[in-house]
């Protein structure tokens, strides 16, 4: 095994593969995993201007398995004789402390030895600074001209690349992820009332990519400006038709928690007992994917060495399958999808969603809002929330505009809250359009914490729900 | 190996001013689940955080000096690159323009203030095992109750500041932190209580009462229902609290006024107290003993201090640090320390006493209850609670609560009653008003 005292990250596969051999004669299971994060990132607003670096996030994980429990050292000092003597102590307090219960086996998977990389035709790295910066001025300037209401408008442009490498006796992985963010955001005020709004994306792939925000600016103030003289919403029980962006928000937060397996484990989620039941109305199809090309939630791998597929949750409205974590899918034997994902290096893996989104329908989204006697149109939506036991669902959102005999008004309220048992909503879906929009912009958080990249999309829906 | 951080940046002779922070920090980290430990992790890290500002005359048209700035940060395996970092750096501080100012400067010493349990510090994974079964054996007393999941955070840190400027500080703190779940059982489905917890010290969370709190919420929702749709007047407590004031935080922000997101000016009414209602005063403090907010100096070298930043629902002071200071002409504050709210001067009693044949809601958990800090417009799904009517009481969940922090705070009512919540201490249960419910 190497001994070198500082490691570089690009030794690293040989070290932990060294490691892990070393750690399997004392436990039944080792893994490891490192990664490596750099990027920058470029905010040019009305007052100010910044260029930041990500912080280089480089380190490690040694995760050993008792049979009954797992027990993981991290750290960023990459001192091969001080990581060497913490997870060779740690193995030895591990099966010290192992209980009487039966032995658990982890399936380290087939044998893979394997690179991969984003897809990039012009590196993200290798575009000057200034360029990104120049980018950044012209998305802010659109923002700041478009009105004399704006009072402080932003444009950010940043990118990440993440390096990982996952280690176990039978795999050696390395993934090479780029991403390009884009996001604008406008402060407007009247003198009276101040409102904000937001527009951006994040996409998987090199600098081509570049453009998602331009030409959108003056739609973005108009709509800024159109909230500034927005009321509170009636409460009660509307026909709604949901932009894709909401429709996204409703695939996480409704069926996306729901079905992590990790909370079945703790009898968190209502979706391990209604596994194989109708739970949405038979023209719903949810997937999660983290094989989609492009997409911000895309991966090659797991944290845990689980080779991405795209996985269909909800098949004509039955639940089919969950999303799994390692721990989760040993205990309970199922089998195993690739969203076993961590924070970074200093967290431990969970069930997390990748890029969670409803399939398409057949019609346009004019249909669905010609279709609405008496509605909503949701646009906008700023956050959710999960409650996977009780299954009830918040999302609330900037945009609510009235429909009525199947016609957009001008007559817009905002902020709007939607609440509701998830079955209620799903099996109220009725039309689907085929616009298929996938949303990068967000991360997800697992309760309150544990923030990862993910997106989230659909095409526009109708159906009913409570909103205020 | 600060030291030669230190050294490098002191013999750059182009830099303005520099500041770097080393991040020592330790980690334990357990998690459990049902009958079962799931996991415990050890994680140890090392960071050095460092920013340089380059003052330059502006480029034409604009006129006098402004200030080129950047951040990056080194872990271990970087600091062999420190020197192409820092050129680096120099390169991006070149194209940036912000209006001029320079590192925090300090009269005086800088204030004491204890933040470490010693506990911890000396052995966090006994502590958090004794947490995790105190909270099994304790869920496992009450009836209708069964223990679901808990995870159990034990960190401690060591940060060394150093600036251009001859500013040093050590800094040491703690942090206990974490989540618990309780499920209970009703006649045709279980509810889950959600808790989480933050402390510097593990003595400050009482976990059997914890849990005995948790199971008779528990079982009051099993038997819950939603709420009436309409305009009722509420009672906020619990975890709320932290976020309740977010708006009024924001609005005196100085960075915020800077970034023009706020429209107020000093002096000027944030809320307008209404007749009867409890007036409006809070002060940002980072003083406080041992609590998650306080701090020796923030992330820019300011030091902790106390201040009042709104008397009687008007503002008088923005919190800020040294940079949003030196911009609005003001003396530094330090960021947001913990938000330490004036008590008002009814009984808790009192407050949930329904009025005018109407009902009361009292809520206490929402799935995510934070003011939009902008328009301090807010919306929040039920996750408990309670209708209290001259009928009696009867547990709610589900439907949401809506309102204006603006409106709501002019016309609110404060206990006398307080309680300190991770960075907020004060009155434990505040009464709004007709708020708009959304329910059956």
């Amino acid at each position: 095994m190497k001994e070198t005292k500082g490691l570089g990250f690009g030794d690293l596969r040989d070290f932990l593969g060294g490691m892990v051999k070393e750690l399997e004669k004392k436990v039944p299971y080792a893994s490891a995993f490192a990664a490596r994060k750099e990027g920058v990132r470029v905010v040019v607003s009305s007052a100010q201007m910044n260029i930041t670096p990500e912080a280089p996030a480089t380190g490690l994980d040694l995760t050993l398995w008792n049979g009954e429990q797992f027990f993981e050292y991290a750290c960023n000092r990459l001192d091969a004789t001080a990581i060497r003597a913490e997870a060779l102590a740690l193995a030895d307090k591990a099966m010290k402390m192992r209980g009487k219960s039966p032995a658990v086996d982890i399936d380290p998977g087939e044998k893979l030895e394997k690179d991969f990389a984003t897809p990039a035709k012009k590196a993200l790295h290798a575009v000057p600074l200034k360029e990104k910066q120049a980018y950044a001025k012209s998305l802010q300037q659109a923002l700041a001209g478009a009105s004399p209401q704006v009072q402080n408008a932003m444009a950010v442009v940043g990118d990440m690349h993440t390096e990982e490498i996952f280690v176990n006796r039978a795999k050696n992985l390395r993934q090479q992820l780029s991403r390009l963010d884009e996001i604008m955001q406008v402060f407007v005020s009247d003198g009276k009332k101040t409102q904000q709004l937001w527009e951006g994306n994040s996409l998987a792939g090199g600098y081509e990519l570049q453009g998602f925000c331009k030409g959108k600016a003056g739609a973005l103030v108009a709509d800024a400006r159109r909230l500034l003289s927005a009321g509170r919403l009636e409460p009660g029980f509307y026909d709604i038709v949901a932009d894709p962006h909401w429709s996204g928000i409703i695939a996480h937060e409704a069926f996306g928690h729901g079905t992590e397996t990790d909370m079945y484990l703790k009898d968190r989620a209502k979706g391990k007992e209604y596994m194989g039941r109708q739970v949405a109305s038979a023209i719903t199809d949810l997937y999660d994917d983290p094989t989609l090309p492009g997409e911000a939630g895309s991966f090659f791998f797991d944290h845990e060495g689980q080779l991405a597929r795209p996985n269909r949750i909800l098949e004509k409205g039955i639940l089919k399958s969950g999303m799994t974590d390692l721990y989760s899918a040993s205990l309970l034997k199922y089998e195993r999808s690739a969203n076993g994902r961590r924070e970074s290096w200093e967290r431990k893996p969970y069930a997390r969603m990748t890029n969670t989104f409803f399939a398409p329908g057949k019609s346009s989204p004019e249909e669905l809002i010609a279709s609405v006697e008496e509605g909503i149109y949701l646009r906008y939506p700023s956050n959710g929330m999960e409650d996977p036991q009780g299954w009830g669902i918040q999302c609330e959102g900037l945009w609510a505009q009235r429909i009525r005999n199947g016609k957009l008004l001008d007559e817009v309220y905002s902020p709007v809250i939607m609440t509701g048992f998830v079955p209620d909503i799903l099996q109220s879906i009725s039309m689907a359009a085929g616009d298929l929009t996938i949303s990068g912009s967000g991360y997800c958080g697992k309760g309150h914490k544990e923030w990862v990249k993910n997106t989230t999309g659909g095409p526009h829906l109708k159906f009913k729900a409570r909103l205020a | 190996m600060l030291e030669k951080i230190v050294s490098t940046l002191e013999s750059e002779d182009s830099l303005s001013g520099w500041q770097v922070r080393e991040i020592d920090k330790r980690s334990s980290q357990l998690y459990v689940g049902l009958d079962r430990v799931e996991s415990f992790r050890r994680v140890d890290s090392l960071a050095y955080e460092i920013e340089i500002l380059v003052n330059r005359r502006a480029a034409a048209p604009k006129k006098g000096m402004v200030t080129g700035s950047a951040r990056f940060t080194l872990d271990p395996s970087a600091l062999g690159r420190l020197e192409k970092e820092l050129d680096q750096a120099m390169a991006s501080a070149a194209l940036i323009e912000n209006e001029a100012y320079a590192m925090t400067e300090v009269a005086g010493q800088v204030p004491q203030v204890p933040l470490s349990d010693l506990n911890l510090l000396k052995d966090p994974e006994t502590i958090l095992r004794q947490g995790a079964e105190i909270l099994r054996q304790a869920s496992a007393s009450e009836a209708q109750a069964r223990f679901s999941a808990a995870e159990f955070f034990a960190d401690s840190s060591k940060s060394r500041y150093f600036n251009s400027q001859g500013v040093q500080v050590l800094q040491e703190s703690t942090l206990f932190s974490g989540e618990f779940v309780l499920l209970a059982k009703g006649k045709q489905a279980e509810s889950e209580v959600f808790k989480a917890f933050k402390r510097r010290r593990a003595e400050d969370i009482d976990f059997a009462a914890l849990a005995r709190e948790s199971a008779e919420h528990g079982r009051r929702l099993t038997l819950a229902g939603l709420p009436k749709t309409g305009s009722y007047d509420v009672v906020f407590s619990g975890e709320a609290l932290e976020n309740f004031f977010s708006w009024i935080s924001s609005s005196a922000s100085a960075a915020s006024k800077y970034n023009r997101m706020t429209r107020f000016e000093l002096g000027q009414e944030l809320v307008t107290t209404l007749p009867g209602a409890s007036p409006l005063t809070l002060w940002h403090n980072a003083l406080l003993p041992y609590a998650v907010g306080s701090y020796r100096v923030d992330t820019s070298g300011t030091p902790g201090g106390r201040r009042l930043l709104v008397e009687n629902g008007r503002l008088k002071c923005r919190w800020a640090n040294s940079r949003y200071a030196q911009y609005l002409g003001q003396a530094p504050t330090g960021d947001l320390g913990n938000l330490v709210v004036e008590a008002g001067k009814f009984e808790v009693a009192d407050l949930l006493k329904p009025e005018g044949g109407r009902p009361l809601y009292h809520l206490h958990d929402f799935s995510y209850f934070e003011p939009n800090p902008i328009t301090g417009e807010f919306s929040a799904e039920i996750r408990s609670g309670e209708e209290i009517s001259a009928e009696g009481t009867r547990p709610i969940k589900g439907g949401s609560v809506s309102g204006s922090s603006s409106l709501a705070l002019g016309s609110a009512l404060f206990s006398k009653d307080t309680a300190q919540r991770e960075r907020y201490l004060g009155p434990t249960f505040i009464r709004c008003p007709r708020l708009t419910l959304a329910g059956s």
